[in-house]
């Protein structure tokens, strides 16, 4: 096999691009967009559809071309330069398998086009084909594999050359969803043991979380914020990405002091103090991040709370319960108890650190 | 009751074609055979038949791959898109000849062209080299409309990954998009090979006497010497090669693309566009085409306004004055049967095709393969049986205008029921289902759920019929009679008595009304949701 | 099948009732071979003298013929209108035409009837060369004298003539060749094969070189004078010839069909056609058809033309006989080429 290259950088700097809208007109589909992927590093572009991630990528990838802005792999500028100067692998959504090449030969493309002697091209192909768990597969034709050996193919092709740089673009969406889960751990394992540096696109939080090391969203062309899974889910810096990221409660509070990262709330009629508090913590109205697992339901608590609808699943159960004029989803971890009937009254207890504001 | 239309239609006059091909004295025998092969003229024409079938296949399908990709891959405007589209268009709905008279006027030893331009002598408007060139200026568009979707087909993250593995734009071209379309190729060399194995029009004004091909020799051998055996004999060498390529493009059909293989396409992906280098050429053929075909036509409307080609000049209406005077009753007549033949036609495709498509039966791949005969012969022989079966008791026929409408719902209603499966086999059956589960009958359910999802396949049919009933010659040539008669002939009648001004003049009316015709009906397939024109040419070709 | 069309029938019936309230107004069914242009203005006059309204539809004489003899069974037409005479030789001999004699058969000279009255003559056509003066000017050529000249290595590819197959003109010109030769099948066939390098095409009918001659697309051919004068009088620059040999003149004929439906509308047309009430139309339509009535005068430039030319009429006697066989050898050595 050969060697891997040192892994590169890349950095994204101002990048724009316009796209003609049918109705709107002009509009940015890639907005003045910032990233900085470190060598190694598997990074994830997250958002809706639409949001300009897959068009971020394929500026990178070099099948676009920005308006404004620079793209550098390593050290190079290529923010001109074409997709096939770029050294970089590419897994499509749809696999983009040549049809009418066999797995062998698809994977040899790219050994092909550099003209590598037909035994390296071997070895090569045989080795990658092993890595991914298709040995033997060589002489089959594409359309008779399934889903994930297609899947496997799109991965070797795109390795098979050691590029410094490996993109993916919404890789596991026509998989099923177990086949899916297995997968990203197969993609996010090959990537570290190969150290390739790889961007990933995807609209499933889920699968950004279980794979990256970080994670940039973007919305509507901008990029709204980038961090590890554990900061973009406990510290989200708008309400976007708290929506975005797991399910939430946004509950209106009032900050009524602060000193460092310690503050004093106002909540339902109560005064609490928080320590080790982040985001929003300045005086007057605020939006407390609250998610389902972080509210424990109990026999005590400041705040009486009324259950509405349970929903059995298990490990755990979701309510739905109203307090004041809120309705408010929290997670029940009842263990072998019989938990809450709806219409019953329980207490309703918040950490004492560690809570998130919004504006 | 469709087995005893398609029947007598359909297998009756090519059983009488056959039969009297191979009986002689009461005895089925392969003599007659050898003995027309035995002529020098038939076996020339049979292997003329086939060079230039061949030349036109190949030319052609270059030629509308070239389109196509100027189509798809040039980054072009919707205008300009729109300007190749109609160009296309044009020689599909145009009446025979319309190339062939231009070419007679450029061509040859004074012509526009080699003599006044060039300066040549000595040359030929008439042998292999302007058949072909008419042939393939006729024919090209039905490959660009085979080759267009196969290009667009193509998911275009194929050709950006091999960017992406290093491969530079030319090699793109040749080791993906070029294998990608070979399908498409070889389907559309089938279709030009079969098409131009069946013109007659053609090689009859422009193949010359030293260049005999099999059509127009079966239609002298009946026409001038009356040797109705002679005429089969050669409508049978004809059917063979006619059928071998039906069966094998049917075969190609049948395997599918490889388009199809992955799943969905990543979200709005375009097309690779080719590179500038690349760009340039092939926007000079496509623009060096289209000033080709504006040319012909240009030069076909002015031939309908001068008093005489060639001599004088000045300008007249004259021509006009007599297509609408002495031509009146042609031009009655082919809208008569036109107006017979659309309805019928129509019905007759979506209720064929929704027959195959949606009722279990016995023999109903039988009935779909036997109906589409007509429409994949040579019209030669489907007229040539037709004036056979027809013209004697049991059913005689020949003289009335019932056979030349029959003649065009069996030979061209197929590509109704073609759009008509096509149709209802993107539509899941369930629906239906779901609809007589709700309590509605059977007719209701036709009525308010199949018959709105077949509508844009009979308004195709409809638009298919119209066109061939104004712009067939190959197959009706042979039933025109006292009482009925056509454009198409009259304008043949015209070209050989070289009243040119009234052929061209018949010609601009006949694309005229065409497109008068065709416009309405793709309006109507918007209203109605469907692909428009292009759907209708493309149902044109295939 | 039987009662539909009885159904059409009386439809078709109905709707002529419907449209002529006072009598039913005759009508008569026609095959022209002579061009549209100039059977239309003839058949209109006799329409507008006799009351008998004329369908016909225009094909080359080989066609028409073909037609008649396919329709034998069920004739569709009534009259067989124009056409050189060896057409009507051949018909006598498929037996399609039933014998009428007009008024005016006992006044026409011996070549322009059938004894027994198959067919009668309504003009007498010559063939003529036609030349293009270009041409002939780029060539250093005077238009021919001779049939030998059309050997000359200048028209090489550049003669159109008629296809005998489909064109009475092609026939009356082999039977002019034959007759130059003295019958003598060999040789005519030999002369013929001499000549084919020259023929640049043969033409589905009788005039479709005329055009190709007028513009200089081809150098000239052999045409009837009917067709040549007609190019000339067009405009086109061309020059007509004929050669010290002779050539032939076929008359042409018309003909009442057997089993005709409309015979008393037929042998009208008939009458008219064949007595100077028509003949004498043909200077007025411009249409250079010599006449075939003893009591109509040529066309002052049309005798002219013919003054010193050497033309002698196709024997149909010999011509009737031998036509098909004589085609058929035609089609097999002549017509594939070299």
């Amino acid at each position: 096999m050969t060697t891997q290259p040192a892994p590169a950088g890349i950095r994204v700097e101002a990048v724009s691009k316009q796209f003609a809208h049918r109705v709107k007109g002009q509009v940015y589909a890639v907005d003045r967009v910032d990233l900085d992927v470190a060598p190694g590093e598997l990074l994830t572009l997250l958002g809706p559809s639409g949001c300009g991630k897959t068009t971020t990528l394929r500026m990178i990838a070099g099948f676009e071309q920005p308006d404004s802005g620079r793209i550098l792999i390593g050290e190079r500028d290529v923010t001109r330069a074409l997709a096939s100067q770029r050294d970089i692998g590419m897994v499509f959504q749809s696999y983009a398998l040549f049809p009418h090449l066999s797995v062998f030969e698809n994977v040899a493309y790219g050994l092909r086009v550099q003209r590598r002697p037909e035994t390296a091209i071997v070895d090569a192909v045989r080795e990658v084909l092993a890595l991914v768990g298709l040995g033997g597969y060589e002489r089959q034709m594409p359309h008779q594999l399934s889903g994930g050996e297609q899947q496997r193919v799109a991965l070797a092709r795109a390795i098979v050359f050691r590029p410094r740089v490996l993109l993916f673009d919404e890789p596991l969406s026509n998989l099923d969803a177990k086949l899916r889960v297995q997968m990203r751990g197969e993609i996010q394992r090959l990537q570290k043991r190969l150290g390739i540096t790889a961007i990933y696109v995807t609209h499933d939080q889920e699968e950004a979380m279980a794979i990256s090391d970080r994670i940039a969203v973007m919305n509507k062309g901008k990029l709204v914020q980038l961090g590890t899974a554990d900061a973009l889910y406990r510290r989200p810096e708008d309400e976007f990405v708290a929506q975005f990221i797991g399910r939430v409660n946004l509950v209106p509070v009032r900050v009524l002091a602060a000193s460092g990262e310690e503050v004093e709330i106002e909540l339902w009629g109560r005064r609490l103090r928080i320590a080790g508090a982040s985001g929003a913590i300045v005086p007057g109205p605020a939006r407390l991040v609250l998610r389902p697992e972080m509210a424990r339901l109990g026999p005590d608590g400041p705040f009486a709370a009324k259950i509405v609808e349970r929903t059995y699943l298990g490990e755990k159960s979701e309510y739905r319960i109203e307090i004041g004029d809120l309705v408010l989803q929290v997670a029940g971890y009842d263990g072998d108890g019989p938990g809450h009937a709806p219409g019953s009254t329980v207490r309703l207890a918040l950490p004492e650190r560690g809570l998130h504001f919004l504006p | 009751m469709l087995w005893l239309g398609v029947g007598l239609f359909v297998l009756y006059p090519l059983a009488m074609l056959l039969l009297r091909a191979f009986l002689a004295e009461g005895q089925l025998s392969q003599g007659p055979l050898f003995a027309m092969l035995g002529e020098r003229i038939h076996r020339q024409s049979l292997l003329n038949s086939l060079i230039l079938a061949t030349l036109v296949g190949g030319i052609g399908t270059a030629l509308g791959f070239v389109f196509a990709l100027a189509a798809t891959r040039c980054e072009l405007s919707a205008p300009a898109r729109g300007a190749l589209d109609a160009l296309a268009f044009l020689p599909l709905i145009s009446p025979p000849f319309t190339t062939s008279i231009a070419i007679i006027f450029s061509f040859g030893p004074r012509g526009l062209i080699t003599h006044d331009l060039l300066g040549l002598t000595g040359t030929s408007a008439y042998g292999l080299p302007t058949t072909l060139l008419s042939e393939v200026l006729t024919y090209f568009p039905l490959a660009y409309l085979t080759l267009k979707p196969v290009l667009a087909g193509i998911d275009p993250n194929l050709e950006d990954m091999a960017a992406s593995l290093r491969a530079g734009g030319w090699r793109i071209f040749r080791t993906v998009t070029l294998p990608l379309c070979i399908p498409g190729f070889a389907n559309a060399f089938l279709l030009l090979f079969a098409a131009s194995l069946a013109d007659f029009a053609t090689p009859l004004i422009l193949a010359g006497s030293n260049f005999p091909v099999l059509p127009t020799q079966a239609y002298l051998q009946i026409t001038g010497l009356f040797d109705f055996k002679g005429g089969a004999v050669l409508s049978f060498v004809l059917l063979v090669p006619a059928m071998v390529v039906y069966l094998l493009q049917r075969w190609w059909v049948a395997r599918g693309h490889y388009v199809t293989v992955t799943g969905k396409v990543g979200p709005r992906a375009l097309s690779r566009p080719l590179p500038t280098a690349a760009r340039i050429p092939l926007l000079a053929v496509c623009s060096a085409l289209a000033v080709v075909i504006a040319y012909f036509y240009a030069l076909l409307f002015y031939a309908s306004v001068v008093k005489a080609f060639g001599a004088d000049h000045s300008f007249t209406l004259a021509h006009y004055r007599v297509i609408f005077t002495e031509g009146l009753k042609a031009i009655r007549d082919t809208l008569i049967i036109a107006g017979i033949g659309m309805p019928l036609g129509g019905l007759f495709g979506v209720v064929v095709g929704y027959l195959v498509t949606r009722k279990r039966f016995p023999g109903r791949h039988a009935l779909e393969m036997t109906v589409m005969l007509n429409y994949a012969l040579p019209g030669t022989i489907v007229g040539i049986g037709y004036l056979i079966a027809f013209n004697d008791p049991p059913i005689v026929l020949t003289g009335t205008a019932a056979i030349i409408v029959a003649c065009y719902v069996f030979r061209y209603a197929p590509t109704g029921v073609r759009a008509t499966i096509a149709q209802l086999q993107q539509i899941d059956p369930s629906l239906e289902e779901a609809s007589t589960g709700m309590g509605a009958g059977s007719f209701e359910t036709f009525r308010r759920v199949t018959l709105p999802l077949v509508l844009p396949a009979f308004f195709a049919g409809l638009g298919v019929m119209f066109v061939r009933s104004l712009t067939a010659i190959s197959a009706t040539i042979f039933l025109i009679s006292i009482g009925w008669t056509l454009i198409t002939v009259r304008i043949l009648e015209n070209m050989t008595e070289l009243a040119l001004g009234p052929a061209a003049a018949f010609s601009v009316l006949v694309v005229a009304m065409v497109f008068a015709v065709t416009g309405l009906i793709a309006l109507l397939l918007r209203r109605l949701r469907a692909p428009g024109t292009m759907a209708l040419a493309g149902s044109m070709g295939g | 099948m039987l009662a539909r069309r009885t159904l059409i029938g009386a439809g078709l019936g109905l709707a002529a009732f419907a449209a002529l309230p006072a009598q039913a107004q005759q009508t008569l069914n026609a095959y022209s071979i002579w061009p549209e242009n100039w059977a239309r203005p003839m058949l209109e006059a006799f329409e507008k003298q006799s009351g008998i309204k004329v369908n016909f539809l225009r094909f080359s004489s080989g066609e028409a013929l073909a037609r008649v003899i396919a329709e034998k069974g069920n004739p569709r037409i009534d009259v067989l209108f124009g056409g050189p005479v060896e057409t009507f030789a051949a018909g006598v001999k498929e037996d399609v035409f039933q014998p009428h004699k007009p008024p005016a058969f006992g006044e026409l000279a011996a070549r322009f009837k059938d004894a027994g009255g198959m067919w009668t003559a309504i003009a007498d056509d010559p063939l003529v060369f036609m030349t293009n003066s270009k041409f002939l000017a780029d060539n250093k050529l005077q238009a021919p004298q001779s049939w030998n000249d059309l050997l000359h290595p200048a028209y090489k590819n550049m003669l159109q003539m008629a296809d005998a197959r489909t064109s009475g003109t092609a026939v009356t010109r082999i039977f002019s060749i034959l007759e130059v030769n003295g019958r003598d099948e060999a040789k005519a066939f030999d002369f013929m094969k001499r000549m084919r390098p020259s023929i640049q095409l043969y033409t589905k009918s009788g005039g479709g070189g005329t055009l190709p001659v007028g513009l200089g697309q081809a150098g000239g051919g052999i045409f009837f004078i009917v067709d040549a004068l007609d190019t000339k009088a067009k405009g086109y620059d061309v020059q007509i010839s004929f050669p010290k040999e002779g050539i032939g003149t076929a008359a042409e004929g018309i003909a009442l069909i057997k089993g005709a439906k409309n015979p008393e509308a037929g042998k009208k047309l008939i009458d008219w056609a064949t007595s100077p009430a028509m003949q004498t139309l043909f200077a007025a339509h411009k249409i250079n058809f010599v006449p075939a009535h003893p009591k109509v005068a040529t066309e002052p430039s049309l005798a002219a033309v013919l003054k010193d030319a050497k033309i002698f009429p196709i024997d149909d006697a010999y011509a009737g006989p031998n036509r098909k066989r004589v085609v058929e050898r035609w089609v097999n050595e002549i017509l594939p080429g070299g």
